[in-house]
């Protein structure tokens, strides 16, 4: 319960900072599913990219990312960084939602 | 005459041989293929009849193999069958002749004669030479005026020999085969006898020898 | 029904059954699979179309970003979404697909679809559908159907069978009657014939008529014995058995007594070594029979001026010939019947077969040794 929570913190910290939290966060998971499917393979994927941002990996179209430009390489650990994906599935990803 | 009968039946052998002794002819009889082959090889016969299953080697194997080594004696075969087959194995093994049984003993004698006297060219039984000189095809006798002449049994053979080829020229191959046996050894000198006796009774003129060839009966 | 004949109606039956069964199951089996394959045909037509609405639905859903999504549900059919590891997403279906190897298959109630698809709308990368098998023939029916054709088969090669061998059989019926009418109308003259010659006043005869009679005697007898011979055999006529003690030797001697004339004029020589007074139970007419059929044999193929020796004593009948003899091939056909080594002689060859018949009739051992050109020696022993 208490991790969670510090998690949760981190996560406001380490993403929803520059993502925030609105649609587009989510259609970003949208993209991801569309590409990869399996949870395995959408959080794999986020990872590498996030580890080693470049335009080719790069989920979002290149329009955007001529206009935003391409993040930042991340400068959290392994760990700390499957955490934070984890917890971005555990919010945003699609199967979720569907009833 | 001298009829070689091939019958392996005991009973029905004795019978006709009996018959046909009776007739006037000789008979020998065999009762099987492989014996009436040695027979005719031992023998000059006039006649051949012939059953045609007898054992060893049937009547058809046994004329056939006759008829391939010019052995051209006129043959009648006996048979129970009388299928289309049958005949056509009869006639292209070489036979002149076929009767089927049972038969009457009167058939069987009138086509013996039937072929005798085709055979010689005669439609009687005897077969007159000249004015008065006769041959007795039956009994192999010349008769001479109101004798009979007994002639050595080749005398014989070569006179009949003549009869069947008057006017035809016989070489001295086909004279040495149809008067010696197989077995025996021919002789010239013995010929020139034989054809010495013959142009006593018949004339001279009548036997025409024709040098190195052979003699010809005109 | 007649001995040669069963043995050929089981052939026809058997060729018949098999080829009609043969060809009833694979009518059927081709029935079967090739109405199978329509349905799959029909089913994987229809399912495919119901995965194009759930496609089309996820397409639609795809689009939006909601905060949930409503899984696209269809009255006639149930499906389910799995993502590209073969995971479950969603599903309205009760049971869960584990092996995607085939594309359609079905279970007894239900038909099912997998197709992938791309892009991997709402993750989904394969999408299954169920729907209600459609009710085919049931297999049982089928089976059923193709019993009660095989047993009509049945039923009516029976019937052919019978059909087939009607005129066979109406054949043999008149021969044997032919026989048996002819065997008797046959043995009237003949022994009219017979009983003349035995009354003929043979004082007044010269030999050669009396050697005449005789060969007539000999030759009416031959018939009588050629046709008794063949009935015997042809109709298994077993004349009212009469069986007593015997006297063998005499009988024997008899016999061979019969047979002297015929052999002299082959000039045979009958070498005798008989033990005196055997006796046998059996019917005289019987071993009669036997006995003048092996004599005849001996004599017939023997060769001239040799002897036949026969041996008699309590447990056995030897008859040794020096004649034509047999090959070993020929040694094995000899009992068959009609079926003669020497093709050329004529007459039926009941000879061997006869005494073949009445020596199993008591039991008596047969035991034939021969050699080709050296002659035949026949032993018989009880």
């Amino acid at each position: 319960m208490l991790s969670t929570l510090l998690m949760a913190n981190e996560f406001d910290k380490n993403c929803l900072v520059c993502h925030g939290d609105d649609f587009k966060f989510s259609i970003i998971m949208q993209k991801y599913t569309l590409k990869y499917s399996s949870k395995q393979r959408i959080k794999k994927a986020i990872f590498e990219y996030l580890r080693e941002p470049n335009l080719h990996k790069s989920i979002l179209p290149y329009e955007y990312i001529k206009r935003f430009g391409i993040k930042e390489k991340s400068t959290l650990s392994d760990s700390e960084l499957n955490s934070m994906i984890d917890i971005y599935y555990e919010k945003y990803n699609i199967q979720a939602k569907i009833y | 005459m001298k009829i070689l009968y091939l019958e392996d039946d005991l009973t029905l052998s004795q019978s006709i041989t009996e018959f046909l002794e009776d007739s006037g002819f000789e008979v020998i009889c065999a009762y099987d293929g492989k014996e009436a082959l040695e027979l005719i090889y031992k023998n000059i016969f006039d006649i051949f009849l012939l059953d045609v299953s007898v054992p060893y080697i049937d009547g058809f194997t046994l004329l056939e193999e006759l008829r391939e080594v010019s052995i051209l004696t006129p043959a009648i075969f006996i048979t129970s069958r009388n299928t289309l087959s049958d005949l056509s194995s009869g006639y292209n093994s070489g036979a002149d002749d076929y009767i089927k049984k049972p038969f009457e003993l009167k058939e069987l004698l009138l086509r013996i004669n039937a072929l005798l006297k085709r055979e010689y060219n005669s439609q009687t039984k005897t077969i007159s030479i000249k004015n008065d000189v006769e041959f007795d095809m039956l009994s192999g006798t010349l008769i001479v005026g109101d004798e009979k002449i007994a002639l050595h049994q080749k005398e014989i053979l070569l006179l009949k020999l003549f009869l069947k080829n008057k006017n035809q020229i016989l070489s001295f191959d086909d004279i040495y085969q149809n008067v010696w046996q197989s077995n025996q050894m021919h002789s010239y000198l013995s010929l020139r006898t034989y054809i010495k006796t013959l142009r006593k009774y018949l004339g001279k003129s009548r036997i025409l020898s024709i040098r190195n060839v052979g003699y010809k009966l005109v | 029904m007649y001995s040669g004949e069963k043995k050929s109606v089981l052939y026809v039956l058997g060729l018949y059954l098999s080829s009609t069964l043969i060809l009833i199951i694979v009518l059927f089996a081709s029935y079967y699979f090739h109405e199978k394959s329509q349905i799959e045909l029909s089913e994987k037509e229809i399912l495919r179309s119901y995965t194009l609405e759930i496609q089309k639905a996820l397409l639609n859903l795809s689009d939006e970003s909601n905060n949930d999504y409503k899984y696209p549900r269809f009255e006639n059919f149930k499906s389910a979404i799995y993502d590209i590891d073969q995971n479950l997403i969603f599903s309205t279906m009760d049971v869960i697909i584990d092996n995607f190897s085939k594309e359609y298959f079905s279970d007894e109630k239900y038909s099912y679809l997998i197709t992938p698809i791309k892009p991997y709308f709402l993750g989904t990368a394969y999408i299954i559908v169920q729907k209600q098998k459609k009710d085919i023939f049931s297999l049982s029916k089928l089976l059923f159907l193709a019993s009660i054709s095989i047993i009509v088969t049945v039923i009516t090669s029976y019937f052919l069978v019978n059909l087939l061998l009607k005129p066979l059989r109406e054949n043999i019926k008149l021969l044997d009657n032919f026989i048996k009418d002819t065997t008797h109308e046959l043995n009237t003259p003949i022994t009219t014939i017979l009983a003349n010659i035995e009354s003929l006043d043979t004082s007044k005869c010269d030999e050669k008529s009396l050697k005449k009679l005789q060969r007539i005697k000999i030759a009416s007898n031959s018939i009588s014995n050629l046709y008794e011979d063949l009935a015997y055999l042809l109709l298994n006529h077993k004349t009212s058995l009469q069986n007593q003690d015997l006297n063998l030797s005499d009988l024997l001697k008899q016999r061979v007594e019969y047979f002297l004339y015929i052999s002299s004029l082959k000039n045979l020589k009958f070498v005798l070594d008989i033990e005196k007074d055997i006796i046998f139970f059996g019917d005289k007419k019987k071993l009669e029979r036997l006995m003048d059929n092996l004599l005849s044999n001996a004599i017939k193929y023997t060769n001239k001026s040799t002897s036949i020796h026969i041996t008699l004593n309590s447990t056995s009948l030897s008859i040794r010939d020096e004649g034509v003899g047999m090959s070993q091939d020929e040694l094995k056909d000899i009992f068959i019947r009609y079926k003669r080594f020497d093709k050329t002689q004529g007459g039926f060859g009941l000879g061997y077969s006869i005494i073949k018949s009445i020596a199993d009739e008591y039991n008596i051992k047969i035991d034939i040794t021969s050699q080709l050109n050296q002659g035949t020696k026949v032993t018989l022993s009880w």
